[in-house]
Parts: C-alpha cells; structure tokens; sequence
C-alpha cells in the first residue's frame, strides 16, 4: 500500500530529512546541509530560534522542500517574525503528505537579546499527524530551546536543542520525537567570507560532522556550500537580493538517494 | 505526556525567569535590591567552583572529594594571601594553581626588588602569563598590613564562624534492592535487600577560626542504609543495630596557636613527603598541568569529608624547633572487612579474606562486614627544611588485630597477606636555580623496596619540563600510599613520565606529557610479567580574554590486558587496550550573568581481537548568575552515545556546594540537569538539584541491588546551608 511504503521509508531515513518532514529549514540551510544554527535569517524561526531576535524588521517567507525528489516528501512551510523591543516573535506553519498521509506543523517562538552578545530563545511547537481512518490522528507538543552568542570580533557560536522534552509519539514501543542538539561556530574571516563547522546528534542516530561556507562576491549575490558526514551529503546553493526580496535555490546530493532541492523566497517589511 | 509537561513547563518557567531578570534595570544609580555582600559571596562560590572544575576537568575518578580542596580555598579566599608577608611559600603550594617555578620566582622577585607595589607587578614576572595571574587572583592580596597578632584560643573561639550543612538526596525510581520481600524469601537470600530507605542523609557541623582552630562534627546515612531500624531484619537476623546515622566523625584541631605547631584530635589525615610510604586522602594525579606532579604534603589535615574508611582517628602532633620539624601521629579504629570464621584456631581470632572499601551498609553482609576489625597506626616524622632544601625521614608501623588470609593466587602472590606492617622512607627536595630535583625512597616490612625521583627545570620562562622516574617494587606492600602511577596503589610499576609546558604567547599554551611504564610482575587480567604500556597526552588551550577559553587535548593510552579468548591449557597471551579520547572545549562569559560551555568529546576503546568501540559526547551548559539577584543556576544538557561502557566518557557536572561528581556517561542517551541555588539572606542558602538520565536503548539501568526497572533515571538533592 501507498503510505506503508512512505511511512518506512520516513522511518528509515527519518534522520537525513531531520525535522524537514515536518518543517523546512529554509533554501539557505539546506545549501549548508543542515548547519544552520548560525544563520540569521528568518528560518531561524524553525533553526534556532535565539538568532529569530537578530531580525531588523518584520518578515514573511514561504519555502518548498522536495527531498530526493519525491513528490509525497515535499514540504512546504510559511513563517513570520516580528521584531520587538528587544527581541522577536515568530510563527511558522508547514505541511506535508498526500491524500493518506498529512503531517501539520505550526510553531510559537520568542526569542530574546540577554546582553550584547548573547541571545535566546524558546520555540513550541504543535504536531499534527492524519493517518487517515485505520490509524487515526495524533498530536504532539514539543518544545525547542537555542543560544547564540558572539565569543569575539571574529567568532560566534550558536546551539540549538530539539525537543529536550522527549516529546512522545505513541505508547507502542515508547515512542518519542528524535531529540537532536546542534553546536556550530563561524569563523568570520572577512565581509565576504565566513566559515562554519559543527557538530550534529541525535538522540538516535551516530554524530554527524558538518562544515559549510558562505561567500559574498557582491552586495546582490551570496553563495554557499556544505558538507555533512553522516548521512554521507554535499550541497550548495545561491541566494539574490532585489529591493526587499531575497530568493534562495539550493540542492542537497546524496551519495545514493540524490537530489534534494529547495526554494525559498523571503520578503522584509519596511 | 507527563514527561514533556513537566519539561515544557520547565523550559517556560526558565524563559519567564529569564526575561524577569532582564527587566531590571543596568543603570548605574539603582538602587540594590540585594546587599553588595551576599552578591560577594556567590561571586567567591563561583570562583572557587570554577577553579575546582579546572582541576577536576583533567581527573577521570568518578569518586574524587574535593571538600578539602574547597575548604582550602574558600579559606584563602576569605584570608587572601598576602605577597609581602614573610612566609607565603606553604600557602602558595596549597592552591593547587602555580608551579614550583612560579612561587620561586615570585619570592625571588621580592627578594630582588623589596616588597610589593601593587598586584600588577606580577605582570612584570616572565613565569606569569595573564591567565596565571586571573587564576590567583581572588586568592592573593598586596598591602602593608601584616596579621601578625596571635590571638589567645579564648579570643579564637569568640571571633571563629560556624557553619552548617544539611544535605537530602535520594534517586527517584524505585530500585530492586527496595521491594519488599517475605520472610521466607529474604531468609533465603540475605543479601537481597536493602535495610534502609533510599534517602541519603548527611550532616555536617564545622567551627573555624581561619586556619587556626577547627572544630568539627560529621555525620552520613547513605541511601539504603537504616536510620530507625527494621523490624523484619531484627527479627529475622537476629541483628542488632544502633538507630542513627551509620557514619559519624568529629575532628578538633589546631594549628600555630603558642608553641604548638599542629594538634589534631579525632578524624584526620597525614600527608608527607610525596606520598610514596605515609598520604591518606585526595592526591592530584597525571594532569594537563605537567608541573603539579611534585607534591607539596600538608603533613597534618583535619578531616571533613565522608570517605568512610581512609582517614586516620585518634591524635597528631607536630613542633617545630628552629628548622627542624617532629610530627607524630597515632590511630586507632574499626574498618570495614570480610571475615571468615577459623574453626581451627581455639582462641577465636578474626581472619580477614578482605577489606571492604565502599562505606556503605546497607545489606545484611555489608552490616556484618561494617566495623569488623580494628587498625592500630603509630608513626612519625622527622624533617628538616631550609630555603633550598627539604629532607625528611619517616615511619609508620599498622596493626590489624587479625590475620589476613586472602587467597592468593599467583599473580597477586606478593600483596600484603599478614596482619602488621612496618614502612619506612626518606623524602627530599632540593630547588637549585631553577632545578628542582624532588624523590623519596621505601621500604615496607617485607624487604619490597620503591623508589620515585623527579626533575622539574623551568628552562625558559616560557618553557618548563617534568622528568618523573618511579620504580615500586613488586613486593613493596603499603596500606596508606599514594603515588604518581598507573596503578591505585605505588606497587609494581616502573616508568619514565616526561612532561613539557609551552606558553608560546599571552593567548596560547601547549601542555603535552608521555608516560612509559612497565609492570615488572603479573597483574590482574595480565597473566605475564614485564607487560608495558603507554599515555600520552596533548593539549593546546587558547584564551585571549578573561571571556573567552577554548582548548582541544589528545590523550592515548595503551595498557596490557589479556586476550579476549584463551584456549584452555595454553599460556595466556597479552595484548595491549588502546584507548583514545579528543576534546573540544569551549568556555565563554557571553554576558555579565551568562557563562556558556560547550564540549565535544570522542572516545575509542579497541581491544585485540574484537570490535573497536566508540562514544560521542555533546554537552551545552549554561550558568546564570546575575550580579543583582538572590537567585542563580547552572543548568546542562547533553546528549551521548557510546558503544558499551568501555568507550564511557567521563564529564564534572556541578552539584549543590561541596558535593563533586564525575559521573560516565555510556550507551545511548540524554543527560539533564538544573542545579538553583537561592540565597534567602546573608548566611542562609538553599540548594536545589534535579537531574535525569534518558536512554534509548536499555530496559534496565544499573546492577545489583541498584537496578532500576525502566530507561529513565531521576535524582533529587537538596541542601541547606546556614552560616552564623
């Protein structure tokens, strides 16, 4: 049947998709395959919610997310954040399935400047799974918490940890959402160039090693590429800037599942 | 949904607290809500925690106490040593922070140049590096005054602080060794219950004057122990047991008050020369600080830690006369061990099959082997010190009043297996220039001899090196010795360690050691002689502000164990453990309040022949202590995956104050931890603790008795402390 095969292979590779079955990371996190702890963007919203309060002003992005090419993994997420006094909201809203499988995902986070160069944030998010009429709907609460801080002039570090509450999924078997932490510094070299390493652990999964760089030729045009060790990916992608717009194509390649690519497009309210 | 209630509530509470605490605001003219004092006091705590965890960050013992470490520095702290005083070398030494090197050129600088200006001068001194003088200087003080009025003991006793200590813990999930059982099952298996309940319960009462009065009393139950009794196991065992704590120790204590020079009545500990032939108690040991192998011995220590069984009870002294020193000492008390029943003896004496070393009495064998047979200590020391040189002559005779007859097979043929002992042994330290040629020589009553001799250079004041010889014979036999060496104890073991420390530049430092050694007879699980084995170990630490320390360490170690399988009748065949372990560290003050560390950490474990295995470790920690408030707290997360527990890594976690762990982390899971401390007023703070361990891939956690049904484990502490 359609969803028994979708639902093994979610399962089976649950890991290299992460929570991207369930939220996208946005196109700039994908072209670092996944190390996205330092990105300061709005999909921080759904990467690390402490970078949410760097946003100047209030902005919108939608993303779409098709991971090996695979129509019924597509996932496709919409986010907002708003700036306050000293920090920022931001929600976000995804989804993904076909017409037996739908997983719904809308998230509340609040991120918080603590000093100069410190800051932080929490994220709920709400889960929804339909599996259609023989095994029913489920939801679940979880909870995400992130840091970032900048250690100097030249270095800044960000942790994101998903889902410390081991959130349960079903009682059969103890069931439980991954837990994954994220720990990645950026090494700031110059105006046009920056590079991160980092370090990936799921609860259930062996760590992963990540290294990404991102370069800036000129003020329209940022272009960046990562690699990851566990699963085995390479990616890279280009973003363009226009007035308030910045749109993101990126792709990941896997060794044997191939190409995973991803758009976003992400427009700054004045 | 209980569990991610609980942590959602949790996470929301934290984020509530921290956005309160950020409402108030940073100007300049606002008014304290908390005096200047108790913010003082939390900044020493931390200081000192910080310190402690320095130290503790290189040790792999998961049982270290650092209480006296902590008292030491808490008591510089609150008596800052002051450079221009005389006599500062001993209390240099104490704070476990700089080399042999750097307090002699620092005396030497005194020496040249008179005393003192101000604390920035020790920037003018090569051996000082910047993250030295941060390190010391809570602890050090520049001024004109001297404390030099002796008071009389009445004036102490008026003028001395107490404080108090009362401590709950208890694990949460219940534990095997609590169900009840039935009469029938128990008397059947005696050893398969608990007595007590699972509450731990400690209690500690303490008098000082600064350093020269200490009055003191301790007590402890540990979790499974019993407090008021239990009825079935009285009626059952037929056993008696007094109702209380299962632990008591009270020391009196007293140092430079008239001619004395030290007395200690009670609980104590002896420590001397470089602990080759008489150290009870905690002793640094292989560290990334290469220098701190020579030991700087206390000789007489009070003892306030809940070790149940290393310390010495009875009485010590010692006086000095012009530049000689004689210290005595004598101990009389129960230890725990195993005894066997000699039917072939008329006179009833005790035979031990072995000394039990955990403390805890919680089962019917374990009361049974508690307090069992009586030790008798009697020695002493003769000394002699100088400003170059130190010599000491010393020795100590221990009496069991039974005979040990532990079965002895061959490899451990030569352990002490008799009921007296007799060690003697000579130490000196001789500091020329900027050599410092230390050792000290034994022989126990049995003719096994051991030897130690080390070399520390300070060849450029950016370079120091650490030669480090040891050869403890195999038959050498010793009750209370602790030495520099692969083994608990200094007995079979011969290697070469060579340390070098490189301070390239104000921000970088390398520190590296190797460590060759040989073990000249058989061990356990090495059935031939002459196995060696290898440690080396690389750090490179870079920290360019006061903010900021990152460091990344290597260490392999190689030790012989026997092969995984052995056909049956044929010489077992040797081969080496290789272990390798990287770190990643790093530690920032992101904010006035907020600390951040980060660490990752690899380990491989592969023995010949089978699989390697491996363990990650990643951990965030976070410590909020803002300047302004009653209220902190160091909270951690981390999640592990290490293959068995032979891959396990160890991490320090912080715990309420003076308690200190160092658990390992192994097989797959998440480790969890807040630790609050809330200060009510000047003198009365609460700590609180609640800490969980999740796997993924167990059904069952711990063993014996402690085996706790379920993947999750869960631990509450809390601990009161008043101060009058």
């Amino acid at each position: 049947m359609n969803y028994h095969w979708i639902f093994s292979l979610i399962i089976l590779f649950h890991f290299n998709v992460k929570g991207q079955i369930f939220q996208n990371s946005g196109a700039l996190s994908t072209s670092m395959s996944g190390l996205n702890v330092n990105n300061e963007n709005i999909w921080s919203i759904n990467n690390n919610i402490s970078q949410l309060a760097k946003i100047k002003t209030p902005t919108l992005s939608i993303s779409s997310f098709q991971p090996f090419l695979v129509n019924d993994f597509t996932t496709s997420s919409i986010v907002f954040g708003l700036p306050t006094q000293n920090g920022a909201f931001g929600i976000n809203f995804s989804t993904n399935g076909n017409k037996h499988l739908q997983m719904h995902n809308i998230g509340l986070g609040y991120s918080h400047k603590l000093g100069e160069n410190i800051q932080s944030g929490v994220k709920l998010n709400y889960f929804m799974i339909n599996a259609g009429d023989y095994y029913n709907k489920k939801s679940i609460i979880s909870a995400d918490i992130g840091f970032s801080a900048k250690l100097s002039n030249d270095l800044k570090i960000g942790v994101c940890i998903k889902n410390p509450t081991f959130s349960k999924v079903s009682e059969f078997d103890d069931e439980r959402l991954p837990t994954n932490i994220q720990l990645a510094a950026g090494y700031i070299f110059s105006n046009e160039l920056t590079i991160h390493t980092g370090i990936e652990k799921s609860i259930f999964y062996p760590a992963s090693f990540l290294a990404a760089i991102e370069y800036q030729p000129s003020e329209k045009i940022f272009l960046t590429g990562g690699i990851k060790s566990n699963p085995s990916i390479a990616s890279f992608g280009v973003s363009m800037s226009q007035n308030q717009f910045i749109i993101t194509a990126a792709t990941q390649i896997h060794q044997f599942l191939g190409w995973s690519p991803d758009l976003s497009i992400i427009y700054q309210f004045k | 949904m209980k569990f991610q209630n609980k942590y959602c509530l949790l996470v929301v509470i934290l984020l509530v607290n921290i956005l309160y605490s950020q409402t108030v605001d940073t100007v300049v003219n606002q008014k304290n809500i908390v005096s200047n004092s108790s913010y003082k006091d939390m900044k020493k705590q931390y200081l000192i925690e910080q310190t402690i965890e320095n130290i503790a960050e290189n040790s792999e013992d998961e049982n270290i106490d650092y209480t006296t470490l902590f008292d030491q520095l808490n008591f510089y702290y609150e008596h800052p040593i002051n450079l221009n005083r005389k006599e500062i070398k001993f209390d240099l030494e104490q704070l476990m922070l700089l080399d042999q090197f750097q307090i002699k050129s620092l005396i030497n600088h005194r020496e040249k140049y008179g005393k003192f200006l101000n604390i920035y001068e020790l920037q003018t001194l090569n051996s000082f590096s910047s993250n030295d003088i941060r390190k010391i200087l809570p602890f050090i003080v520049v001024n004109e005054n001297f404390d030099a009025t002796h008071l009389s003991l009445l004036e102490m006793i008026n003028k001395g602080k107490n404080d108090l200590f009362l401590r709950y813990s208890r694990v949460l999930n219940p534990i095997i060794g609590q169900t009840q059982l039935s009469d029938s099952s128990w008397l059947s298996s005696p050893n398969s219950k608990m007595l007590g309940s699972a509450d731990n319960l400690y209690m500690r009462y303490r008098f000082k004057y600064q350093n020269h009065l200490s009055f003191g009393i301790t007590t402890e139950k540990d979790a499974g122990e019993t407090f008021l009794g239990n009825p079935q196991s009285e009626k059952l065992f037929n056993l008696q047991r007094p109702k209380g704590f299962d632990f008591y120790s009270a020391h009196f204590f007293l140092k430079e008050v008239g001619k004395i020079d030290v007395l200690a009545i009670g609980d104590y500990h002896i420590q001397l020369g470089q602990g080759l032939t008489f150290w009870s108690g905690l002793a640094m040991g292989k560290s990334s600080n290469v220098m701190s192998l020579k030991r700087s011995a206390v000789g007489i220590k009070p003892y306030a830690s809940i070790d149940e069984n290393s310390f010495l009870r009875g009485g010590a002294f010692s006086i000095k006369f012009k530049k000689f020193k004689l210290l005595g000492f004598a101990s009389k008390k129960n230890i725990d061990a195993n005894i066997i029943q000699d039917t072939t003896t008329q006179d009833g004496s005790l035979i031990v099959s072995s000394f039990q070393a955990s403390g805890i009495h919680s089962t019917i064998g374990e009361i049974e082997d508690k307090d069992a047979i009586e030790e008798n200590i009697i020695g002493g020391e003769i000394s002699y010190k100088n400003k170059f040189m130190h010599f000491g002559l010393l020795g100590a005779f221990t009496k069991y009043n039974g005979s040990l007859e532990r079965s002895l097979t061959t490899y451990n043929q030569f352990e002490f297996n008799q009921n007296q002992n007799f060690v003697q042994g000579f130490h000196y330290s001789i500091v020329k220039r900027n050599f410092n040629l230390y050792g000290e020589s034994s022989r126990s009553n049995n003719g096994g001899l051991a030897n130690l001799h080390g070399l520390m250079a300070s060849l450029h004041p950016k370079l120091a090196l650490s030669i480090f010889y040891r050869n403890y014979g195999r038959n050498y036999q010793t009750t209370y010795a602790n030495a520099i060496g692969e083994g608990s104890r200094p007995l079979n073991e011969k290697g070469l360690f060579t340390g070098l420390q490189f301070k390239i530049n104000n921000f970088w430092e390398i520190s590296s050691y190797f460590d060759q050694f040989k073990f000249p007879w058989m061990k356990y699980q090495v059935s031939k002689p002459n196995a060696n084995g290898l440690d080396g170990f690389v750090q490179v630490l870079y920290h360019p502000t006061k903010k900021l320390n990152i460091y990344a360490r290597v260490r392999h170690r190689d030790k012989p164990y026997n092969e995984s399988e052995s056909i049956e009748r044929s010489i077992t065949n040797v081969y080496n453990i290789s272990r390798w372990n990287f770190r990643l560290n790093i530690n920032a003050l992101v904010s006035e309040s907020i600390r951040l560390r980060n660490r990752i950490e690899y380990c491989s474990y592969q023995r010949y022949g089978l699989e390697k295995e491996s363990g990650i470790l990643v951990l965030q920690d976070i410590t909020y202590k803002p300047k302004e408030s009653k209220f902190s707290f160091t909270a951690r997360f981390a999640l592990f995956d290490t293959d068995s527990y032979n891959s396990r890594i160890y991490s320090y976690e912080n715990d309420v104050l003076y308690y200190f762990r160092i658990p390992a982390y192994y097989y797959q899971g998440a480790r969890s931890y807040i630790t609050t401390r809330y200060q009510f007023k000047k003198g009365i703070d609460l700590w609180v603790r609640w800490g969980t361990w999740m796997y993924t891939n167990r059904d069952n956690i711990g063993s014996g008795l402690n085996e706790i049904n379920g993947s999750s484990k869960s631990e509450f502490r809390a601990q009161l402390r008043v101060q009058f």
